[in-house]
């Protein structure tokens, strides 16, 4: 019946904004580096996303939806630099331990500021979305080759970045390059 | 200390599992409302060529005729014959309840003359003669006091900031602005949340009715007469989604009683339809432990042939191509 299937869809829907939302907001805000415009993002692709709903939910919903996320901060970093946005323009003083790399997310997030967009998505989607080097390449539109050069060049920044720290941590003033 | 590639593995996912997730609600309404945009827009091209071929209300009733005669003849053929007041052009009304639309306090109609609308967000349309005219809500996105500030902040030249300074003025609410009816269904087109998205068609000598009370009429299935009151039934699923009185497939939404929706018309002296009111079902498809009925779509019709025209706005200004820009998404 016709009633039910709509039902159906919006229930299939809903449950899946109320238990994967908060990793896809977590995959944007690592991208952006922003929380609201994260959830700003993931909110206009999940309004997107319902219009396709009944092609996508038995298909892998959870990457389709990520790879708009991808999508559409990329998109944002295009316009941003058109209108040229500079978003963080200094980073603010980060805690760090003696005990991990990572003592909290402005850690992690003042780490990944200092990465270039393209190093960014490529560590995020490495690292958070557990994708590899082929997977990675095909989303950013690379070669696999740029993806593990990419790659090393960007965790090597960010350990530089946080034995800085671990020596003496000090307010890091955004260099953000851009790609 | 060096983050191993561990460590940057359970970083990530620690500050996944502190992110909130957002609300299913609202996404699921935003969602709904722009399937239903985007139905109307689709839908809208092949809805004028049925109407333009088969001469309107008679070709979209469901069942054609035989509903006629099932639901009780003369009462459908009064509900129909009640609406040559409103094709006449010359008429006052107010709506309120229609689904994807701003209800209507105040609405003035004289196609050859002139008209003026009133929304209930303030935002009014008026035509005088020739020239149309605006006066925008003054809510919405670009109604907030930092909004300015953010657009100084991106780095713009100042000849910029001035240019959305002045554009952003004009949408305050006070002034009425002269504009192309043209440009304003090309905004309101765009494909982003704009305050224009939930306001009526305007008259036209092709179209004079604007109460959306066809589309209701041409979906009822049946009716019973009493002086100078009908009531009966409707098929919500049959009422033109253009029209965007009711939710978009309501069957989805109702159940079942989406197909037999009350309604309660009356008509004045002479015939002409004075009143329609639709009661929504009270009981949904899927129904929320917090749900409250929504209230009646009601639409009144007074002043046949007694309607004043609008004098023109004094001081209106011109539309700048820019205040068409935000207008396109005014209400993000």
């Amino acid at each position: 019946m016709k009633f039910r299937r709509g039902r159906d869809l919006d229930e299939s829907f809903t449950a899946f904004v109320a238990t994967r939302s908060h990793r896809l907001v977590a995959h944007a805000e690592l991208l952006c580096g922003h929380r609201e415009q994260a959830r700003d993002i993931v909110q206009t692709v999940l309004v997107r996303a319902y219009q396709r709903w009944s092609r996508i939910e038995h298909d892998d919903p959870y990457g389709y939806v990520q790879r708009s996320v991808t999508n559409a901060v990329t998109d944002w970093w295009r316009t941003a630099h058109q209108r040229h946005e500079r978003p963080v323009d200094v980073i603010p003083e980060s805690p760090s331990g003696p005990d991990s790399a990572f003592e909290d997310r402005s850690v992690l997030l003042a780490a990944l500021d200092l990465l270039t967009d393209r190093e960014r998505a490529v560590v995020v989607l490495r690292y958070f979305d557990d994708h590899t080097e082929r997977d990675v390449a095909k989303a950013l539109g690379i070669s696999v080759g740029t993806v593990k050069s990419t790659c090393h060049t960007a965790l090597r920044k960010m350990r530089v970045t946080l034995d800085d720290e671990v020596r003496g941590p000090s307010p890091l003033h955004g260099t953000k390059e851009q790609s | 200390m060096s983050p191993t590639h561990d460590d940057l593995r359970n970083a990530m996912n620690d500050l996944a599992r502190g992110t909130d997730p957002l609300e299913p609600g609202p996404i699921l309404r935003s969602g709904r409302r722009r399937r239903a945009q985007r139905r109307v827009i689709a839908a809208a091209g092949v809805a004028v060529a049925v109407v333009a071929m088969t001469g309107g209300i008679i070709a979209l009733r469901p069942g054609g005729n035989d509903s006629i005669v099932a639901g009780g003849g003369q009462a459908i053929q009064d509900l129909d014959n009640s609406l040559q007041g409103l094709s006449s052009g010359r008429y006052a009304f107010t709506r309120t309840g229609a689904y994807l639309q701003t209800d209507i306090t105040r609405a003035e109609i004289d196609v050859a003359e002139g008209y003026v609308v009133e929304y209930r967000n303030k935002m009014s349309v008026m035509r005088v003669g020739k020239a149309t005219y605006l006066k925008p809500s003054g809510e919405g996105t670009y109604s907030s006091p930092g909004v300015l500030d953010q657009i100084k902040s991106a780095g713009l030249s100042q000849s910029e900031v001035d240019r959305y300074a002045a554009a952003i003025a004009q949408l305050d609410g006070t002034r009425w602005l002269r504009t192309d009816p043209q440009r304003l269904a090309e905004v309101a087109a765009v494909e982003e949340q704009s305050s224009l998205d939930y306001t009526a068609p305007v008259p036209t000598a092709d179209k004079p009715d604007i109460t959306g009370a066809d589309a209701l009429i041409s979906a009822v299935t049946s009716a019973d007469r009493t002086g100078d009151t009908i009531t009966g039934t409707l098929d919500a699923s049959k009422v033109d989604p253009e029209q965007r009185l009711i939710i978009d497939e309501p069957a989805t939404f109702y159940g079942p009683s989406a197909t037999a929706m009350n309604y309660r018309a009356t008509l004045d002296g002479q015939g002409r339809l004075a009143s329609f009111t639709l009661n929504l079902p009270s009981t949904l498809a899927s129904q929320a432990p917090d749900s409250q009925p929504e209230p009646p779509l009601v639409i009144t019709v007074t002043r046949y042939d007694g309607v004043k025209t609008p004098p023109a706005p004094p001081n209106a200004e011109n539309v700048t191509a820019l205040t068409y820009d935000l207008l396109a998404r005014d209400n993000d």
